[in-house]
C-alpha cells in the first residue's frame, strides 16, 4: 500500500484492525465486518505498528512474545515452543533474553515482525515495517515477511515509502490518496495504463542531440523529456521504426538506443498529480 | 486480500472465555511485576510511602485519648482501619487508570486494544498487578500496626475481608468509570482527584463522621468510602458503635453498590470504547 502523507493508510489499517469504525462504507477482513465483528478480526490479524513503541522495552524479545501469546490464549507449553521457533525464523534466538532497550533498531523490527507472525496469523498487517531500518536490514526484513507469507499461507498487506521494495515484491499495489484508491493491481498493468515507453537516444555530438530535439518535439505522440548533453530521452507511444521514418532521414549520428523504464517513484507521482475527477480501479 | 487455506497452521488457542481471562489476568500480572521491578528504587520507595502515615498516626494517638462516640475506643487502631479502608478502595479506583496512564504513555495500548482480548476483560485484566500490590500493602501494614500496638479484634477477621473484597469492587467500579473517560479524553482525571479528596474529608478517616454538620455527612453516606470504613471499624475495632449504621446496613449496602455499579462501569467502558472508534481516538495516544 502505498500513497502520500494523510493518504490514509494508517486510517486503513486502523479501520482494518478494529481502532476505527470506518465513516462510510464497510472494510472486511477474510469476509467478518471490522465493525461488527472486530473481536473475531482481531483474532485473524497480525499487526506490526510503524513505530516500536508497542513493544515492552523493558522486557526481553522472548517475554515479549509470551506476553502477546498469553493475550492471544496460547496454551503454555504451546507457547514456549512457539516462541523459540519465531524467534529463530527472525534470527533472534541468541537474543532471546535481551531486552528490548538493549535491541538495534533493525532488531526490534524483527522483534516487532515476531510478535505478528508469533500466532500464525491468516492476515499480516504491517504498517511501514522497514522504515526505521537501513536498506540491507530492510531487504532481509522483506525476505523474512516473503518467506513467513510463504510458510504460513497468509496474506500480507503492508504500507511502505520505500518504492524499490514495492517493486521487489512483485505482487499488487494499492494506491491511496485522499482517502480514495487511486489504482489497485500489480505493476506491470499500472505501467501499462500509465506509463508511456520511454526511449533514450544517445547521439555522436552534443549538436546532433539538440537537432533531433527540435525535430522529434514537432511530431505528434513524442514528447521530448529531456535532453541531457548527447542523450535525449523522449516518451512515446508509436515505435520506434515510425518515428525514424517521420523523421525522414533527419535524425543524424545516433550512437545507440535503449528503452528506459520510468521509475516507480514518478510513475505513482505522475499518476497522483494527474489525478482524474474518478478514482481509477484495476 | 487472499485468504489462507493453510487451517493446519492456525495456532492452536484457548477458547473458554473464562481461560481467555485467566490467561489475559496472568498475562498482565507478570506484566505489571516486570515493570514495577524494572524500576527497583521506585518500586521500594512506593511501598515504603505506604507505611508514613501509619507512624504520623502512631504518634498523633499519643496526643488523643478520648476520642468521639462511633469511632472506637483506640484512636491508633481505628486510624490504622481507616487507612487500610482508604487503601482498599484506593487501590480500585487508582489500580486500572495508572495501569491505563503507563500503556497510554510508553505506546502500548493501541496494541492492547489490537489484541483479541474482549475489550471488557481489559479494565479486569489490567487491574491484577496494582490489586495485588495494594493487598501485599494491606496486609503488610495490618502486621507493623500490630506490632505497634494496634487493637485489632480477630473474630471480625472473615466479616472484613468480605467488607474489604465490597470495597475493592466498589473501588474497581468507580476507577473503570474514571478510566472510560479518560480513554476518550485523554487526559488527567480531575473527577476522580476531586472524588479522593472529598474521600479523605467526608468518609471518617481520620475522625467519626458523627462530628461532621448534619448536610455535609449526608454527603458521607454517598461515598463507598464511609460503608467500608465503618464496617472494618465495627467488625475489628474495639468500642462502642452503638451510633451510625448496623454491620448487616453497611454490608448489603456494599453488596448492592458493588453488584450493580462493576457491571455497569464494565458495561460503560466497552461503549466508551466503541464511541472512540467511531470518534477515531483509539490511536495516536
Amino acid at each position: 500500500m502505498v500513497g502520500p502523507n494523510g493518504a490514509g493508510k494508517s486510517t486503513l489499517f486502523r479501520v482494518l484492525t478494529g481502532l476505527n469504525t470506518p465513516t462510510t462504507g464497510r472494510a472486511f477482513v477474510c469476509g467478518l465486518d471490522t465493525t461488527t465483528k472486530s473481536h473475531e478480526v482481531r483474532r485473524l490479524i497480525g499487526f506490526a505498528p510503524a513505530d516500536d513503541s508497542s513493544l515492552l522495552l523493558r522486557n526481553t524479545c522472548r517475554e515479549n512474545l509470551v506476553f502477546h501469546g498469553q493475550l492471544q490464549g496460547m496454551p503454555r507449553k504451546h507457547l514456549q515452543k512457539r516462541v523459540n521457533e519465531t524467534l529463530d525464523f527472525v534470527g533472534l534466538g541468541p537474543a532471546a533474553d535481551r531486552v528490548g532497550i538493549a535491541l538495534s533498531t533493525g532488531m526490534k523490527a524483527r522483534l516487532q515482525l515476531a510478535r505478528a507472525l508469533l500466532h500464525r496469523p491468516r492476515v499480516l498487517i504491517l504498517d511501514e515495517p522497514t522504515s526505521s531500518v537501513d536498506p540491507i536490514a530492510a531487504y532481509e526484513l522483506l525476505e523474512l515477511i516473503k518467506q513467513a507469507v510463504t510458510e504460513q499461507g497468509s496474506a500480507a498487506l503492508i504500507s511502505s515509502h520505500r518504492l524499490e521494495e514495492i517493486e521487489a515484491l512483485h505482487n499488487d499495489v494499492v494506491l491511496l490518496d485522499d482517502g480514495l484508491i487511486r489504482y489497485r493491481g500489480d505493476l506491470d498493468s499500472l505501467r501499462r495504463i500509465w506509463d508511456q515507453p520511454r526511449m533514450e537516444i544517445r547521439f555522436h555530438a552534443d549538436a546532433e542531440c539538440q537537432r533531433a530535439a527540435k525535430v522529434l518535439d514537432q511530431m505528434h505522440d513524442v514528447d521530448v523529456v529531456e535532453v541531457d548533453g548527447d542523450v535525449l530521452t523522449v516518451a512515446t507511444s508509436i515505435g520506434l521504426g515510425k518515428i525514424f521514418s517521420q523523421a525522414n532521414g533527419q535524425l543524424s549520428g545516433v550512437q545507440s538506443i535503449q528503452e528506459v523504464r520510468l521509475p516507480l517513484r514518478e510513475l505513482l507521482a505522475k499518476i497522483l498529480i494527474e489525478r482524474a475527477e474518478q478514482p481509477i480501479q484495476s | 486480500m487472499a485468504t489462507s487455506t493453510h487451517s493446519h497452521l492456525q495456532t492452536r488457542r484457548r477458547e473458554h472465555p473464562i481461560s481467555r481471562l485467566i490467561a489475559a489476568n496472568n498475562a498482565f500480572m507478570v506484566l505489571g511485576w516486570r515493570q514495577a521491578i524494572s524500576y527497583p528504587l521506585g518500586f521500594v520507595m512506593t511501598q515504603l510511602s505506604n507505611f508514613v502515615p501509619i507512624f504520623v498516626f502512631y504518634f498523633v494517638a499519643t496526643q488523643v485519648n478520648n476520642p468521639s462516640q462511633g469511632f472506637g475506643s483506640d484512636y491508633f487502631t481505628s486510624v490504622v482501619i481507616g487507612l487500610l479502608g482508604v487503601k482498599i478502595l484506593d487501590t480500585g479506583l487508582r489500580g486500572f487508570g495508572l495501569q491505563m496512564d503507563m500503556a497510554i504513555n510508553r505506546g502500548w495500548l493501541e496494541m492492547f486494544l489490537v489484541e483479541p482480548v474482549r475489550w471488557r476483560y481489559l479494565p479486569i485484566a489490567m487491574s491484577q498487578w496494582p490489586v495485588a500490590q495494594g493487598l501485599f500493602a494491606v496486609v503488610t501494614t495490618i502486621g507493623i500496626t500490630i506490632l505497634l500496638g494496634a487493637d485489632f479484634n480477630p473474630s471480625g477477621i472473615p466479616l472484613a475481608l468480605l467488607i474489604g473484597a465490597l470495597g475493592l469492587i466498589a473501588g474497581l467500579a468507580i476507577g473503570t468509570l474514571s478510566a472510560a473517560v479518560k480513554v476518550l479524553a485523554k487526559s488527567g482525571d480531575p473527577i476522580l482527584h476531586l472524588y479522593t479528596l472529598a474521600a479523605q474529608i467526608f468518609s471518617g478517616v481520620y475522625f467519626p463522621i458523627n462530628d461532621l454538620p448534619e448536610p455535609l455527612r449526608l454527603l458521607s453516606y454517598l461515598l463507598p468510602h464511609t460503608y467500608v470504613i465503618q464496617g472494618l471499624r465495627r467488625v475489628l475495632a474495639p468500642g462502642d458503635f452503638a451510633t451510625g449504621l448496623s454491620t448487616p446496613t453497611l454490608i448489603w449496602t456494599l453488596v448492592i453498590f458493588s453488584a450493580l455499579a462493576y457491571p455497569f462501569a464494565i458495561w460503560v467502558w466497552g461503549r466508551s470504547l466503541n464511541y472512540g472508534r467511531q470518534l477515531g481516538v483509539l490511536s495516536g495516544y
